[in-house]
């Protein structure tokens, strides 16, 4: 609550805040934009994480992941503004379903722009999206992923193999011809 | 390229996009927005300790002190009704809920029985001293880790939220059955009133005015713990609460709209 960040020495707790939590605003930011595609609605997903945070902060415990923890407030604020706007994605059984959708695991093609990989990563299954993200480019270990995301650890490590999976046919499908030489599936 | 170079990658090009960087500003004006709301509420804090002051000499003065003991406030208590005020928030009048609404009957099979009791009670329409509220949905939500049954009613062309919630130790200090008591008004002017009984907890959240806000509770509240085996016991005089006003809540939050 602001009640404790005003009540418990204002000044150090701001500075810890500050000091602690403010540094990642760009990384969230990226993140944030990601996911809502809009540049206004992006820095309103972060401002109210940021705000969460802030009222929060004294349940933070210094030395653990301050990142992890600041993804997963964006994770659930990013979520609760898709479903405000009816951007609902309901999927049953998203991992069933999609496994369906990776029947081969090509290699990761060499000499791939930035923007390739991102159009690629963009071509996923929302879900997908969100779980390399945070694994593989936010570096969140698999339980601080289960716990940003509201789902198992099982689930994560399996959805993550398999978006893995298809970003990879992604990319086969960017750069066809330096793929040929690899030789016949 | 293995999949540790395929990480290093992705990583880069997150990084790197310029569609994805923040415009150069957004990180001062996101501190000073979180500097200005965190003196902001240090201030709404000082004003709420001059105004208990205020009331604790009034009460003294007047020979009020059962009254204050009776309606006192506690931190747990205001918890509870920022939870309230959150979910009504959120679910009655934003439509936003935390987690998508489940039918009460659902809700009654998987956490708690006594969320049948919503399916009729109120009813559609209800009479109050100040007129009539009619019930415009009935389902089973969460705000934070509280879950509620809430029926959302019109009142006087006002959403008022009905929310019916398991107490637990943290919830109130004295689980006997209470009639309505006030928790207060939050900073953007919604009214709590609480009837406790039968191990649950009636929440009635809106703007209304403080009267109004009890007599639907006496009317719509009351009833509802009743059915639950609550013997909550409703006086005929004014609730001395309703007739001061309300103070205001603490801890409370009210996301942004």
């Amino acid at each position: 609550m602001f009640k404790r960040v005003a009540a418990e020495g204002d000044s150090d707790v701001w500075s810890r805040f500050e000091g602690e939590v403010l540094p990642h605003t760009d990384r969230l930011f990226r993140l944030a934009m990601w996911f809502e595609r809009n540049r206004a609605d992006a820095e309103d997903a972060v401002q109210d994480t940021m705000m969460q945070a802030l009222k929060s902060f004294h349940r933070y415990e210094p030395g653990t992941n301050c990142r992890a923890w600041l993804v997963t407030i964006l994770q659930r604020v990013v979520s609760n503004r898709r479903r405000a706007r009816g951007r609902w994605v309901v999927v049953n059984d998203p991992d069933d379903r999609l496994a369906l959708t990776v029947p081969f695991v090509p290699p990761v093609p060499q000499h791939l722009t930035d923007e390739e990989m991102l159009h690629a990563l963009r071509r996923l299954p929302l879900a997908f999206q969100e779980v390399i993200l945070l694994c593989d480019v936010e570096e969140l270990t698999y339980k601080e992923t289960a716990e940003a995301l509201g789902i198992p650890i099982g689930t994560v490590m399996s959805r993550l193999h398999r978006a893995r999976g298809q970003l990879r046919t992604e990319l086969e499908a960017t750069q066809p011809a330096l793929l040929g030489a690899s030789g016949p599936r | 390229m293995n999949s540790h170079d395929g990480r290093a990658s992705l990583q880069r090009a997150f990084e790197r996009a310029s569609e994805l960087q923040p415009a150069g500003d957004f990180a001062a004006r996101l501190r000073d927005h979180l500097r200005s709301a965190t003196e902001a509420e240090k201030r709404r804090g000082s004003g709420h300790r001059r105004w208990l002051a205020l009331v604790a000499g009034m009460a003294l003065a007047v020979g009020l002190t059962g009254w204050v003991s009776q309606h006192r406030f506690s931190a747990p208590l205001d918890a509870l009704a920022a939870d309230a005020v959150g979910d009504h928030w959120n679910c009655g009048l934003k439509n936003r809920p935390i987690r998508t609404p489940i039918p009460l009957e659902q809700a009654a099979e998987r956490f708690d029985p006594a969320y049948r009791v919503l399916l009729s009670a109120p009813p559609d329409d209800s009479l109050s001293r100040g007129g009539v509220a009619h019930v415009l949905e009935r389902h089973s939500c969460s705000f934070g880790t509280r879950r509620f049954g809430h029926v959302i009613l019109e009142y006087h062309n006002r959403i008022v939220s009905l929310l019916l919630t398991q107490q637990d130790d943290e919830s109130v200090n004295d689980t006997r059955d209470t009639p309505p008591r006030l928790h207060g008004r939050s900073a953007d002017g919604y009214g709590v009133v609480s009837v406790h009984g039968a191990g649950h907890t009636v929440l009635l959240v809106s703007d209304i005015d403080a009267q109004n806000l009890v007599q639907l509770s006496e009317a719509i509240s009351v009833p509802v713990i009743r059915q639950l085996g609550g013997t909550v016991a409703v006086s005929d005089h004014e609730p001395l609460a309703a007739l001061c006003g309300y103070p205001a809540v603490t801890n409370l939050i009210v996301p942004s709209s």
